[in-house]
């Protein structure tokens, strides 16, 4: 009798007390892995940082910048003037490359540009929101340099982005300026090292303001 | 909801009484109820109730879409320009100067251009018409160049046609009438004021000599012009010098408004009138409707348009000893008197202004007043390219197509279809015409009936050049290529004159580097550098020697009196016979004559004195509303002859005893969707005879007024209303009285309703030049303002101040209500229209309302005051403290922020402000916006979507562009007046400053600095507004008192 007693559909089989154990450790862990996945795959560390999209033509900053010693301002002419920094016009290219390599396959895109009067359609990499307002020029006046925000792009096949972009981001360094400014004239310069530059030359208090970016 | 009856209570009396409505006036609980209100009955009101079953399935369906999407943002091109060579630079915006062509009020603008989008219109500083300021037609010209509704492809007997095609159906139609020459052609255009189309008009005349040319304009602005030739046989333009004038007088004459060079009047109006310095001119204005002028001045007589002559003729009568018998009532002669006295001691110093209604003799009379006083140095002349006489040049259009004689017509830019005088029968005569030829800025009611019809381009795509009514000669140059293929006057007759299409810029520069660029003015030919010059500075450096009455009539000066005897002697009294009401035509403050009525930002641009948005009605003052018996909302039937009419009735205080005003501009039938059903058409019964009144017969009908539009409207508001928002949005300085009623807790004993609207007078505040002349503090700060001090103990720690800090002062003296400021808040900030029924919900979105405050006891006849009321940027804002979200803080440079992207809708904030500024997007007032629309956005502020508060920023977009401009050139602060928000820079009389208040040398510290500056509610409340207002102060004859 005790064998029917044991496998009788009546009762719970042994091993269910383990189970709101099992549920609760379960639930637990999804719960922990739906916040922890959210907070690290949705956050724009994740989903902005790295990105690269391909370019319609391969341009290389590594090329241009690191070897052959371009400065960023020759093509990005308006990141002293306006909030953007401006993608050349695609004379800029022609300038060197009508002599220069003018009849490499990569070039084509370029080419036909120039051919049709039609633009090259560049894939933009560092998307800023609609709400939120960069000026360019404030920031490289102020001293803060192109690595700070883009990183070294001298090294880079692709342009790659490797800053998140986001609030809390913009924000560390709105509060703790220093070791992001640079002398007027290492703006452009792309290494690794701390910016020297003193903040005592931002001649008004570093704003946090909402108004200043959200207007 | 509680229910609140509408009986009215006691009426207001008392020494000083502000009122908004005529609910306040009487006291209803419906004025009480609105002051204690967040927003109007019905604004949160959901339209199409959605189920709580469909709302959780959307709620789903966004939270599924928002993890999909939520990856990143959608693959965005960067498009470069190719060759590099483009003056533009994205992101940096450049201004370009033109000028806005409208006749009479012509004005020298420059646009701001973002990336080739023209998206701002700003006056230009150094042109004499606009001196920087501009006026609400000139900001509005944005929207109506984006607007999907204009004609956007070319019509031959109906049929869409290529504009190729098009042409050479006119290259066609040129050779046949060239062979005729000019047999049985007729033109019509507007009044001409370029010295280009005038050119090519002259040689038109020369292979077509049989041709006739007419010019019509309905607004009867020529009405000055043929005075002054009547007394000195040449027509010339008429211009006032205000600023140098110690009395005028204006006989229904909106000089500030309507009539010609708005703008500069009201800035040489406004230098004149200033408490501060003492110095103040004195206005005196008789008029039957209220006009812009009417309610700056400092006494008002109510009268009706025809009698307005018989006040000249009195005045003249008086100062010239001629013997009269007209019967006035005693106001009338009280105000007579007290003006005569007043221009016979500023003789020499004193203007009488007379209104383009009026008729022709009077305007004669009027200036000849003027030179027997000395004024006539005060009144100058410019050349006219074009003499004509606009009510005979279409009548004599008409008669003649009745006649048959003509047989080919081109109408260039007007619209007689709609506008010409009900009694010629246009239509009729067009239907008599074999070819008529239309070209416009719409397919309008004149296309329909045109045999062929072709888009027009607008004036920020054209080439073009105007000579202003202020006598400035500027050009015009296009800010985009045409949108629709349009083509402008002068390419049409370049065409009918050469034979060939030939592009506006060639035939304007070879006529102005050619010989005799304009006749009329006999200027010389410009140089190649003259013309650059003129095309970067917006106008040509050639100014001809201004000429003044005094010296053109100097030699009929001994017969002068005689002159005006005879035409004392020649007046007749108009009579309205019995049972018969004198009808008014004003140009509308919106729609001009009818051309802006599809434009959305001018249709929800609130009347000055009735509010009223989307419609005009018939206005009557509450005496003749009680005799009709009728109310607001109820049809009135107008009657002319056989023509009638149907408008609904509005009462409103100010308008003259058995007078009705219906403003000229609505109810078209062929528009686009934002003049669609808007109001009721004035022209039907308006006739050549008396284009400025007519007696007509009035039936009150038992219907009231329904509008197609307000169909779709929950039950909540009743349909057939007139939007106004004159009650929307008021404020009540004794908010405790409110909300002591709402917990039921007794009312305070100090409180009570009478005292609430008195209180009124501590918003806007008023005085005499006298009181203000003795005791400066009394009439800003007298004591009935300090009566209940609260004791300033703020709850929080005072905010930190960094850097400089930003304020503004708006001067009611000078503010004439004319809404420049409004329109010019709605270009700049992408504030979006909702139309009339959202206004009806009490949704409008405008970040300025003027309020209007009527003032005084006598119902039907009281003064009236403006105040343009946003955002005033308190240091203790009570919005930023009950903010869930942190969306609205404080800057450290005192602007009171608005981050939309953190704003969930709560709608504390725009619950706690007392000033009610805080506008909320009931709706996405965005999402179905025309694809053309999206040109016209400033991408410098953002766009908010549906459950954004939003509110006035201070243009914050301004300010932080200057700043980082004087921060790239190591300037640490900006200098003053180097940040203009919008409304600032378009308001004629400069009346809103803006500026620096921790700098004490700054123009806005000075003014602050004045006795008559208050903080609004600030002593109610301690909120320590940025903005303060200048007491209204008015110059009043002691005689009058």
């Amino acid at each position: 009798m005790s064998d029917t007693k044991a496998s009788s559909p009546f009762l719970f089989r042994k091993w269910t007390n383990k189970l709101p154990k099992i549920v609760v450790f379960l639930g637990g862990l999804l719960t922990v892995g739906v916040i922890g996945g959210v907070w690290y795959y949705a956050s724009p560390k994740n989903t902005q940082v790295g990105y690269s999209p391909k370019q319609p033509i391969p341009y290389s900053h590594k090329l241009h910048v690191d070897e052959l010693g371009m400065d960023c301002r020759y093509c990005h002419t308006g990141v002293e003037k306006t909030k953007q920094a401006l993608i050349p016009p695609s004379q800029t290219c022609m300038n060197c490359h009508s002599s220069i390599k003018s009849d490499s396959p990569k070039l084509e895109a370029l080419r036909t540009s120039i051919k049709n009067n039609q633009p090259i359609p560049w894939i933009r990499v560092h998307q800023l929101p609609g709400h939120a307002h960069f000026p360019h020029m404030r920031h490289i006046q102020k001293g803060v340099g192109c690595v700070s925000c883009h990183g070294r792009v001298d090294q880079m096949e692709q342009v790659k982005q490797v800053s998140p972009l986001s609030m809390s981001w913009c924000l560390d360094c709105h509060q703790n300026p220093a070791g992001h400014i640079r002398e007027k004239e290492k703006i452009t310069e792309m290494t690794d090292a701390k910016g020297t530059g003193s903040t005592e030359n931002l001649n008004t208090p570093l704003k946090t303001d909402c108004s200043r970016c959200h207007r | 909801m509680k229910k609140f009856s509408k009986e009215p209570k006691t009426p207001l009396s008392g020494e000083k009484k502000l009122w908004r409505s005529l609910d306040e006036y009487y006291q209803t609980n419906n004025a009480e109820e609105a002051k204690g209100r967040e927003f109007t009955d019905g604004a949160s009101v959901l339209e199409s109730p959605i189920s709580r079953k469909s709302f959780l399935q959307l709620l789903g369906a966004s939270f599924a879409l928002a993890g999909l999407t939520a990856c990143r943002r959608p693959e965005e091109k960067i498009l470069p320009y190719t060759d590099g060579k483009s003056a533009l630079t994205q992101g940096k915006s450049l201004y370009y100067s033109t000028t806005f062509p409208l006749r009479f009020k012509e004005l020298g603008i420059q646009v701001e251009s973002h990336e080739g989008r023209p998206t701002k219109i700003e006056g230009n500083p150094i042109h004499r018409s606009s001196k920087g300021s501009s006026n609400s037609y000139a900001q509005a010209a944005i929207f109506e160049l984006y607007d999907p509704d204009r004609s956007t492809v070319p019509k031959i007997k109906g049929a869409s046609v290529s504009v190729e095609q098009a042409l050479q159906w006119l290259r066609d139609k040129r050779h046949s009438i060239v062979e005729k020459k000019g047999q049985g052609v007729a033109f019509l255009q507007n009044p001409i004021n370029s010295p280009t189309v005038a050119g090519l008009i002259k040689q038109l005349k020369e292979i077509l000599p049989e041709a006739h040319f007419h010019q019509w304009e309905p607004s009867h602005h020529t009405s000055g012009q043929i005075g002054i030739k009547s007394i000195i046989q040449k027509q010339y333009q008429p211009n006032y010098l205000l600023d140098q004038a110690q009395v005028i007088v204006s006989l229904d004459a909106d000089f500030l408004g309507l009539e010609a060079n708005d703008v500069l009047n009201a800035k040489a109006f406004a230098k004149n009138r200033n408490p501060d310095s003492g110095k103040m001119s004195r206005l005196y204005a008789a008029e039957p409707a209220w006009s812009l002028t009417g309610s700056m001045a400092d006494h008002r007589l109510r009268i009706s348009a025809h009698q307005v002559p018989s006040v000249l003729v009195q005045i003249g009568a008086i100062l010239t000893g001629a013997s009269i018998s007209i019967k006035t009532d005693e106001q009338s002669t009280h105000f007579i008197k007290a003006v005569v006295q007043d221009l016979i001691a500023h003789k020499g110093r004193s203007l009488i202004l007379v209104g383009m209604n009026q008729p022709i003799w009077v305007h004669e009379l009027a200036l000849r007043i003027n030179l027997l006083l000395e004024n006539g140095a005060l009144i100058t002349l410019h050349p006219v390219l074009e003499p004509t006489h606009p009510v005979e040049s279409i009548t004599d259009l008409t008669h003649q197509a009745h006649a048959g004689k003509i047989d080919t017509l081109f109408i260039l830019g007007c619209n007689p279809v709609y506008d010409a005088p009900a009694n010629l029968d246009f239509d009729g005569a067009l239907k008599k015409i074999n070819s008529v030829i239309h070209l416009g800025l719409y397919a309008d009611e004149t296309a329909q009936a045109a045999l062929c019809h072709i888009p027009e381009a607008h004036f920020l795509e054209s080439w073009g050049d105007v000579y202003s009514s202020s006598g400035v000669l500027s050009p015009i140059q296009p800010l985009i290529s045409p949108l629709f293929d349009g083509i402008t006057e002068i390419e049409l007759l370049g065409l009918l004159v050469f034979g060939q299409m030939r592009k506006g810029y060639d035939i304007l520069r070879s006529n102005w580097l050619g010989s005799e660029p304009c006749p009329a003015l006999n200027c010389a030919t410009v140089s190649e550098f003259d013309w650059e010059n003129a095309l970067r500075i917006g106008l040509f450096e050639f100014e001809p020697k201004d000429k003044d009455l005094h010296s053109e009539a100097a030699n009929l000066l001994p017969s002068n009196k005689e002159s005006i005897l005879k035409l004392i002697a020649n007046y007749r009294e108009e009579v309205i016979p019995d049972g018969f009401y004198e009808v008014v035509f004003p140009l509308s403050y919106s729609m001009y004559d009818g051309r802006y009525n599809n434009n959305g930002w001018l249709q929800e641009l609130p009347d000055p004195f009735t509010k009223l948005v989307w419609d005009n009605a018939a206005l009557v003052c509450p005496s003749t509303a009680a005799s009709l018996g009728v109310q607001n909302n109820q049809l009135l039937e107008l009657v002319v002859g056989d023509k009638k009419v149907k408008a609904p009735v509005y009462i409103t205080p100010g308008v003259a005893s058995k007078t009705i005003v219906l403003s000229l501009g609505y109810g078209r039938t062929v528009t686009g969707r934002y003049g669609q059903n808007a109001g009721v058409n004035a022209y039907k019964i308006r006739s050549s005879a008396h284009m400025g009144w007519v007696a007509a017969q009035v039936t009150k009908l038992s219907e009231l007024y329904r509008d197609a539009r307000t169909d779709f409207l929950p039950n909540i508001v009743s349909h057939n209303e007139l939007a106004t928002t004159q009650k929307h949005l008021s404020q009540d300085p004794s908010e405790k009285f409110y909300f002591a009623k709402e917990k039921s807790l007794p009312v305070l004993a100090s409180t009570n309703i009478a005292q609430m609207i008195e209180n009124s007078d501590r918003v806007l505040r008023s005085g005499t030049l006298e009181q203000y002349l003795k005791e400066p503090k009394s009439v800003a700060h007298g004591e009935k303002h300090h009566g209940e001090h609260v004791k300033k103990l703020p709850l929080w720690d005072p905010l930190p101040q960094k850097g400089q800090q930003w304020g503004m002062a708006i001067d009611l003296t000078s503010c004439i209500g004319c809404g420049a400021c409004a329109i010019a808040c709605q270009a700049e900030n992408n504030i979006p229209i909702v139309g009339k029924n959202q206004v009806l919900l009490g949704r409008h979105m405008n970040w300025i309302r003027i309020d209007r405050y009527y003032e005084g006891e006598d119902i039907d006849n009281p003064l009236t005051a403006h105040q343009p009321v946003a955002c005033v940027h308190c240091e203790n804002a009570p919005c930023e403290n009950v903010c869930p979200a942190a969306a609205t803080t404080h800057s450290s440079d005192g602007l009171n922020d608005m981050t939309y992207n953190r704003c969930i809708g709560t709608r504390y904030c725009a619950n706690n402000c007392h000033y009610k500024v805080r506008r909320f997007n009931f709706l996405d007032y965005r999402g179905e916006v025309p694809e053309i629309r999206k040109l016209m956005y400033n991408p410098e502020v953002t766009l908010r979507s549906r459950g954004v508060m939003e509110k006035c920023t201070y243009c914050v977009q301004r300010i932080r562009k200057s700043q980082t401009y004087f921060s790239t050139v190591n300037i640490k602060e900006v200098p003053d007046g180097e940040i203009v928000p919008a409304c600032a820079q378009a308001c004629p009389t400069q009346a809103i400053v803006f500026g620096d208040i921790s700098n004490p040398n700054t123009k806005v510290s000075q003014i602050k600095a004045s006795s008559r500056s208050y903080q609004m509610l600030d002593e109610e409340f301690n909120t320590k507004p940025r903005t303060s207002y200048g007491a209204r102060i008015r110059n009043n004859n002691p005689e009058l008192t």
